[in-house]
């Protein structure tokens, strides 16, 4: 990771945010979490990672931090659960398959809905989701990039828990991260049935808002900006990082 | 949710990773997911013992099921033992839960009415630990060792009942084929209203209200977990 403010023209195109007009004006300490630009051809679906406008998520604003940070997430995979659905003509899921994936669509696409409505429309901030030349209509790349996306959901869920300071909130998101456990366990008996693949681990992994944007920047090509990241992260049982 | 956008972080540095003698809500909350623990860990270690009750085909799913319930039970009493409380015991518990499961004992052609158990005893572990999370807000350490059991509870919950033909989430408040007692285990699934936000009204092209109850798990109250585990007593 690197912290930087970017050039000039960076700047210029960022003052057209909100935040970043905040920003500053206070001069405070922006992360920019790194793209991997260089790893990207011209196969994109979408465009390519980092490439775009930045905007800021500004943890000193509490709870609506956690749910924007979610929000990236929740559109990435609605977005990309999409396009699966979307591509079912020319895939080679079976039907029990597809109509699997269509739910897990589903859920996303209302994590989604309800996230935008909690924040509301003001403050939730829409992402444009990259892919780098995956290929939506092969089983085992979707099935790869599924468990991968669902994975970060959990310890991004369960890493950001300890920030949350409406119990309602902290309830809420857990009601979300549980049913993204149902779908990785599916996701992963899709992909080796009947072994211990649903659950690798006793216990899933905590991972940090950084660690999370990061991982999340390969995937979104708006630039994630992080201010005022929590000082001190407090990992669980197993720790991502 | 009222406070969503008020709501500024209360952690400081003293208030992180606190593991002294912890207060009253959060010991009470741990010994009800003790209880949790013991009941899921009796069931699949009963199971694995058991002659030919596991198929061959469903045996690796189960040893991961007990593997995994063995080291959660000795997360959750550890979390007891270093707040300086002393775990409470292990129930004996009753799989033929008070008769609805007439003449279970773990053998041979049982496996059906082990699976329905296994269902029952997940989706009631995930909602158990959904209920708790609240009392365990100020104890960061505890905290994150709880979420990091729910996801798993999800994704065990998730096996069990795809295992049996089942989707592996929960439509409205429905137990499917489960015998009447497990209600108490759906019960309060139907919810849509999360925070603000009523979500089946977000949810018409994706599933409608259905699509909207299975997209989040809902918790259960102290009092109804106890009362369901009250079934399960010997």
């Amino acid at each position: 990771m690197r912290i930087e403010l970017g050039s000039l023209s960076e700047l210029h195109a960022a003052g057209t945010r909100r935040d970043f007009l905040r920003l500053i004006g206070l001069g405070g300490a922006l992360v920019l979490l790194p793209g991997f630009v260089s790893a990207c051809g011209s196969d994109d679906v979408t465009g390519i990672p980092a490439s775009g406008e930045p905007f800021v998520i500004d943890f000193s604003d509490g709870d609506p931090a956690i749910l924007q940070l979610a929000f990236v997430l929740e559109q990435l995979e609605a977005d990309f659960y999409g396009r699966v659905v979307d591509a079912f003509a020319q895939s080679n899921f079976t039907t029990t398959e597809q109509a699997l994936l269509t739910d897990i669509r589903n859920h996303e696409a209302i994590h989604r809905a309800f996230l935008q409505a909690t924040l509301g429309t003001s403050v939730a901030i829409e992402v444009t989701p990259a892919y780098s030349g995956l290929a939506f209509n092969d089983r085992a790349k979707v099935l790869a990039f599924a468990t991968q996306v669902e994975d970060l959901g959990i310890t991004m869920y369960n890493g950001s828990a300890q920030y949350v300071a409406s119990s309602a909130t902290l309830t809420v998101l857990a009601k979300i991260a549980a049913v993204e456990g149902r779908h990785a366990s599916a996701i992963g008996d899709l992909l080796t049935p009947r072994t211990g693949s649903f659950a690798p681990r006793a216990t899933d992994g905590l991972s940090a808002p950084a660690t999370v944007g990061a991982a999340l920047q390969e995937n979104v090509v708006d630039k994630i900006g992080m201010l005022n990241l929590p000082a001190i992260f407090l990992g669980g049982p197993t720790t991502n990082g | 949710m009222a406070d969503l956008h008020s709501a500024r972080s209360a952690m400081t540095p003293a208030t992180m990773g606190r593991a002294s003698a912890g207060p009253t809500d959060v010991l009470a909350a741990l010994q009800l997911l003790l209880q949790i623990e013991y009941l899921q860990s009796a069931l699949y270690t009963r199971a694995l013992t058991a002659t030919d009750l596991v198929p061959t085909t469903d045996a690796q799913v189960y040893s991961t099921l007990a593997n995994h319930s063995d080291q959660q039970l000795v997360l959750i009493t550890t979390a007891i033992t270093t707040r300086t409380a002393l775990p409470a015991p292990s129930p004996v518990f009753d799989f033929t839960v008070k008769g609805a499961f007439p003449g279970f004992a773990f053998a041979t052609g049982q496996y059906p009415a082990l699976q329905m158990l296994s269902q029952i005893v997940e989706d009631l572990g995930v909602r158990a630990y959904l209920g708790q999370l609240g009392a365990l807000a100020g104890d960061k350490a505890a905290l994150n060792t709880a979420v990091a059991i729910l996801t798993v509870k999800g994704r065990n919950a998730s096996e069990v009942r795809r295992l049996r033909g089942t989707q592996g989430w929960i439509t409205g408040s429905s137990r499917g084929d489960l015998p009447a007692f497990a209600q108490a285990v759906y019960d309060g699934e139907e919810n849509v209203q999360q925070g603000t936000v009523n979500v089946a009204s977000l949810a018409g092209q994706f599933g409608a209200t259905a699509g909207a109850t299975q997209a989040f798990d809902e918790p259960l109250t102290s009092a109804q977990v106890t009362a369901i585990l009250a079934l399960f007593a010997s």
